[in-house]
């Protein structure tokens, strides 16, 4: 008797856990239209927002490219706040302590030979497509990804950085509260969306952190609020999955 | 035995390039000067009174007026013309006024006494249309997202007039498709109402030329038109404006084309031959439009339809939205105002005007293309 009433919970459990069957044609034929889409399309955006839906919806086949161009993006992040380096040029001949300096020459060198601070600045479509790259990745990353939203959490382009903040949202990584606190405190042309985030997160602290970002704007937090909740706190939220 | 035979055509020949010089026959010819002050107007390569050497032809829009004169000293020189349904001639002597009425050709023939022999000369009218051109183009002033949705949610309007709005528009509508920031039918109204009124067009001038044509971002339609005296069209181009990008991306989608935009067609009991200009945003923006409202109506089609009867007068008609101007010769003439925004975008799909249901229209079921006086 109790083994049969074991049983019946034990089906019980298993039909809610699996998808059922109508869903399961749906997914097939979402997966089936997305390799399509993505064969058919040149432009790396698509294909990068294509392999994340694929990923979402429990197809891996882009897995690994998707975390490739997330690592690129942080990559380039942190070359970025690494830009500034010094060129050494010279000495171009032997120096002769008589001779008349020429002039910009430092002290106690050779003015024959000089050094120049260099900023460099990335190219701004590569800062575009480092922002598509994380969002992808952070659209449907695993709990076990998360060591590279962190990452991406300390880019030095705010829009990748909100990206990987609205990663760790849509994760429910409550632990990063602080990072992405810090994070907005660095970006403040990105602030609204470590704002969002943050309320995405669903957690107390997180609104409360929110909150004090927003100076206080008690209005667009709520407004927040009912947006996330529409979007099953899901930042990436996608009506039937496409 | 060549030579004689090829001698009296190169005579005949020679004696009538002589007399289209006027060196046999005198020198008897008309000359036309316009006193119409639309003449010449900015639309450039303007036949309305192109007088072509030989056989000389004259272009007469209709309702302008031209002067013309005889230039030999006669005295009393008598006019007339062949078809008074196309043009009349006012006044006598050796200069006198022609006065295009319908569209038509006919033929002004001169005819002098002189040294006891009548000397005549010809002058070929054709009366054509005058050039019609209708721009439609989208009036921001009119379209106010927070009076359209007052109640929509306050974290769409900070994102969209904020410094993320591309963030919103291009990577999480647009690429993602993901239709963030949108839960209410206000939202969808603002946000719809929003990416309309940041795809307006500056209000087009008095007077326009050829170039402006090529200024894809200065209206939505260009619809320009102009019937020739025999129904073949002079001038004819139905042109989709471009639509600047919304939150100051720096980038232009052009409009998608309906497959029946510049058609020229006559309506069904061939008194009136139309030209339609019809297109609506392009395949971008339909993906927006479909990420932000998926169960609410498609892109809605804007069109406007130019109609010229046998007379050479001509009407128009347009979808209510957005606004129209129309110019005659280059000069406003005409204009309706895009009606109500909610109205356009609950319409969708059922704005397109159709080639059948154009063809049905009769004069009465369109207005008048020019409402103002020609200055």
């Amino acid at each position: 008797m109790y083994l049969s009433v074991a049983l019946v919970l034990a089906l019980a459990s298993f039909s809610i856990d699996t998808p059922s069957q109508p869903d399961e044609a749906i997914r097939r034929d979402l997966i089936l239209q997305f390799h399509r889409e993505y064969a058919a399309t040149k432009s790396p955006i698509d294909r990068l927002m294509i392999a994340s839906k694929l990923a979402r919806i429990g197809d891996l086949t882009y897995r690994r490219w998707l975390r490739k161009e997330a690592e690129k993006a942080v990559r380039n992040g942190r070359e970025q706040q690494r830009s500034r380096f010094r060129i050494h040029f010279g000495p171009w001949k032997s120096y002769d302590p008589n001779e008349i300096a020429p002039t910009g020459s430092s002290t106690g060198r050779s003015p024959y030979e000089e050094t120049i601070d260099v900023t460099a600045e990335r190219k701004p479509s590569e800062n575009e497509t480092d922002v598509w790259r994380m969002f992808a990745f952070a659209a449907s990353a695993t709990p076990q990804e998360k060591r590279l939203l962190l990452r991406g959490l300390e880019s030095a382009n705010g829009l990748v950085s909100g990206s990987a903040a609205l990663g760790l949202a849509r994760l429910g990584e409550v632990k990063s509260i602080r990072d992405i606190k810090a994070a907005a405190q660095r970006h403040e042309e990105a602030r609204p969306i470590f704002i969002e985030a943050l309320v995405y997160l669903h957690d107390d602290f997180g609104t409360q952190t929110a909150l004090e970002l927003s100076g206080g704007d008690d209005s667009l937090i709520k407004s927040l609020q009912v947006i996330a909740e529409s979007n099953h706190f899901d930042p990436f939220y996608l009506p039937n999955n496409h | 035995m060549r030579l004689r035979t090829w001698c009296p055509v190169v005579i005949v020949f020679l004696f009538n390039v002589l007399a289209a010089e006027g060196a046999v026959f005198g020198r008897l010819h008309i000359v036309a000067a316009s006193t119409d002050p639309g003449h010449g107007g900015s639309l450039t390569d303007d036949k309305s009174c192109r007088l072509e050497p030989s056989p000389q032809v004259m272009y007469l829009k209709v309702g302008h007026v031209h002067e013309i004169s005889v230039e030999s000293s006669v005295d009393a020189p008598q006019w007339y013309i062949t078809n008074k349904n196309v043009a009349t001639i006012e006044g006598t002597g050796r200069t006198v006024h022609i006065v295009g009425i319908a569209r038509g050709q006919a033929e002004v023939v001169v005819s002098v006494l002189r040294e006891g022999r009548v000397e005549r000369a010809t002058l070929s009218i054709r009366g054509v249309s005058s050039r019609y051109t209708v721009v439609g183009w989208l009036d921001g002033s009119e379209i106010r997202p927070q009076t359209v949705a007052p109640s929509a949610s306050r974290a769409l309007k900070d994102d969209l007039n904020g410094p993320l709005c591309s963030w919103l528009v291009v990577v999480r509508w647009l690429a993602w498709g993901s239709p963030t920031d949108i839960v209410t039918d206000a939202d969808r109204l603002y946000a719809k109402a929003f990416l309309l009124s940041s795809a307006s067009n500056p209000e087009p001038p008095p007077e326009i030329d050829d170039g402006y044509s090529s200024q894809v971002k200065q209206y939505k339609l260009y619809n320009d038109y102009q019937v020739d005296a025999d129904d073949s069209v002079i001038h004819q181009s139905a042109l989709m404006g471009e639509t600047p990008s919304p939150c100051r991306i720096p980038k232009s989608a052009s409009g998608d084309r309906h497959p029946n935009n510049d058609s020229v067609f006559w309506n069904e009991n061939q008194t009136m031959l139309m030209h339609l200009n019809e297109a609506r945003i392009g395949r971008e923006a339909q993906r927006i439009l479909r990420v932000i409202d998926p169960r609410g109506p498609s892109a809605g089609w804007i069109w406007s339809l130019v109609a010229v009867d046998k007379k050479g007068t001509a009407k128009a008609r347009s979808a209510g939205f957005p606004s129209f101007r129309v110019y005659r010769d280059g000069v406003v003439c005409g204009e309706w105002k895009q009606e109500d925004l909610a109205r356009f975008l609950k319409a969708g799909e059922s704005s397109e005007v159709k080639l059948g249901e154009a063809r049905r229209l009769k004069p009465e079921d369109l207005e008048e293309a020019c409402t103002y006086q020609l200055r």
